[in-house]
């Protein structure tokens, strides 16, 4: 088999020019999907421990109910029994920090306007933490721990109430019990979410506030950050089943079950990452079959030969396959290591890009290069070399031996 | 002396768009193990469709093609692969070496097709390149060897699997008069010394007049046979 590939190889190597073209457009292939994809999977990463660190925490505990009926009162499928809950979560390793929060609703008035609300109940110092380097918490961090109900506004609903930092309002919610329940409550600060139809509702507050206005000591959930995302399933299998086993009736879901906004971009990038994936197996496919088409027009008379002396049809589109073999793997490895480098020089080169929506600063342009990557391009681009020889040859054997002897 | 290629009533037509071309029109002729055969007549005769018949290439439009015993008329195009493989050798008018492969490796080929060993094809390989006396240049490329080297290599290639047949179609045509004795020479050689059987198409008198039998063709019928004294 080596002395057929040897074969193969150096007749690769005969026009060194078109084999240099069908090269170059392989390894043109390979830089475009490596950069795409190393993008596109920074992008991915990017997103999710945004995601997780700003929004949704790895894994986050409800009550078992809270996703199958309505609640007739506020916070009637909230946790109860935190202190196990927490302490269950807690002795496992891979549980980082474990946060409450409390979801409500209602209105706002500044007296003379009252403005309907969404409100979150929140722990800011707890928060502060899980959201590590990946945001900026000075909004929440001014809810302090004092006597006096804080809140800070969306940017939104501050200016349609026309109020400033220091300014009172009065909140307004339903009780646990399903009472009316009022709260004065000090202005401390505004945020912006950069979606400003969410600014124009929403405000937080500690929980200790939302609690006060609504008359309970339940929480609606516990969000949990670990230690490395990887972990997440196992550590949601192994939470749940202990709370099953405690008979506490929560459910711990996962991050991405929290995040559809993630899912969907995941599912766009990747039907974009597809279609280039497409355009280049077609771009190889047509070049690489372009120089085994010419090659083979080139070599009628030796086809003839080698048929007349005894080499077998599937022998021959062996052989063919095989320079498409050689061809692919020069191509894949040459492309890849040029990728490399690539994306090596991006990640060093500071490149910055422009915030994108909801951010407030832009961010440096990365390739992160995983091995899954690199060996789904690698097999693309030597399965696509190999196809488009496969034709070709077939047809090359169905030349009459009689005939490919006589061509000049 | 057994018979190696026997040809019953065999008709060859070519079709040319519409138009039907008969090449061979109900030869028969036996050819014995061991000949030195030349197959002469002007250019449309039929030789080279007779050779390309013998040669397992090319099949009958009528007739029994009986080869080393089987009669390959009725095997599929492809399936004779096998028997070109084993039992038979090719000459051509242009040599027709693999470029990309040196002279040792030109000759080797064949045997790599038959998955010879690693040892036994080197073995064979110098022995076949020694027969025609061009060892000294096993590791020159086809277009660093002259006309004549060239076709000594593929004498090499044609003998090296020990064929019961080599069949060589205007061996001397591309070869100047010294070259081209040097080769009928060694062809005679071969065919006396290791009793291989040479079956030629040709219009080389030198050839035919070395030729120990010798069949004349015209208009695809045999027009005559000339057999040499011993």
């Amino acid at each position: 088999m080596l002395k057929f590939i040897k074969l193969a190889a150096r007749n690769v190597f005969r026009n060194k020019r078109r084999t240099l073209i069908s090269l170059l457009v392989m390894i043109f292939g390979a830089c475009a999907l490596v950069l795409a994809g190393g993008y596109m999977l920074f992008s991915f990463w990017g997103l999710r421990e945004r995601t997780i660190h700003l929004e949704t925490g790895h894994l986050q505990i409800y009550h078992k109910d809270y996703f199958h009926r309505e609640e007739d009162k506020s916070l009637e499928l909230g946790l109860d029994s935190l202190q196990t809950i927490r302490a269950i979560a807690a002795a496992n390793r891979e549980v980082n920090l474990i946060t409450p929060r409390i979801d409500f609703s209602g209105l706002i008035s500044n007296g003379d306007k009252s403005v309907v609300f969404l409100g979150q109940g929140l722990d800011p110092e707890r928060e502060a933490q899980m959201i590590d380097d990946f945001g900026r918490p000075e909004s929440i961090m001014t809810l302090s721990n004092g006597t006096e109900d804080e809140v800070v506004l969306g940017a939104g609903l501050a200016k349609s109430l026309n109020v400033k930092t220091g300014d009172y309002l009065t909140l307004m919610s339903t009780t646990a019990d399903g009472a009316l329940n009022a709260l004065d409550i000090l202005v401390k600060g505004t945020f912006s979410t950069g979606i400003s139809d969410i600014d124009k509702r929403f405000l937080k507050v500690r929980n200790e506030t939302a609690q006060r206005l609504m008359n309970t000591a339940r929480v609606r959930a516990l969000v949990l950050l670990l230690n490395r995302t990887e972990m997440t399933e196992p550590v949601r299998q192994d939470l749940q089943a202990q709370y099953d086993q405690a008979g506490l009736p929560v459910v711990v879901k996962t991050w991405l079950e929290m995040a559809p906004y993630y899912r969907s971009v995941v599912g766009i990038y990747n039907a974009i990452f597809g279609f280039l994936v497409l355009v280049i197996f077609v771009i190889v496919l047509a070049s690489t079959a372009n120089t085994i088409i010419m090659s083979i027009s080139e070599r009628v008379q030796e086809i003839g030969t080698l048929m007349a002396i005894g080499t077998s049809r599937s022998k021959l589109v062996q052989l063919f396959l095989y320079e498409g073999l050689v061809l692919g793997l020069l191509g894949a490895v040459i492309g890849l290591l040029v990728a490399s480098g690539l994306s090596w020089w991006i990640n060093h080169a500071n490149i910055m890009m422009p915030p994108p929506p909801g951010w407030e600063e832009g961010y440096r342009l990365q390739i992160r290069i995983e091995a899954w990557l690199v060996v789904a391009i690698f097999m693309l681009i030597l399965t696509t070399a190999v196809i488009s020889t496969l034709l070709p040859a077939i047809r090359a054997t169905r030349m009459k031996i009689v005939d490919a002897l006589g061509h000049v | 002396m057994s018979t190696v290629v026997e040809f019953c009533e065999i008709y060859k037509t070519y079709h040319l768009g519409k138009t039907e071309v008969p090449a061979l029109r109900g030869i028969s002729l036996a050819i014995a193990s061991g000949e030195f055969v030349a197959i002469a007549g002007p250019s449309g005769s039929g030789k080279t469709s007779a050779l390309n018949l013998i040669g397992c290439i090319d099949k009958p439009t009528a007739g029994r093609i009986i080869f080393a015993g089987q009669d390959v008329t009725e095997i599929p195009l492809p399936a004779l692969a096998a028997i070109r493989r084993e039992k038979l050798g090719f000459i051509f008018q242009t040599f027709n070496l693999i470029p990309v492969l040196n002279a040792y490796e030109n000759v080797e080929y064949p045997l790599l097709l038959r998955h010879f060993s690693a040892s036994e094809r080197k073995q064979r390989v110098m022995q076949a390149l020694e027969r025609v006396g061009i060892a000294d240049r096993a590791k020159h490329k086809p277009n660093e060897l002259s006309g004549g080297q060239r076709q000594r290599v593929a004498i090499a290639r044609a003998l090296v699997g020990d064929p019961a047949v080599v069949l060589a179609d205007e061996p001397t045509a591309n070869l100047d008069s010294v070259t081209a004795g040097e080769i009928i020479a060694l062809m005679r050689r071969l065919n006396e010394e290791q009793n291989v059987t040479f079956i030629f198409s040709t219009h080389d008198t030198r050839i035919t007049q070395a030729a120990r039998r010798l069949i004349h063709l015209r208009d695809g019928r045999i027009a005559g046979e000339e057999v040499a004294d011993a």
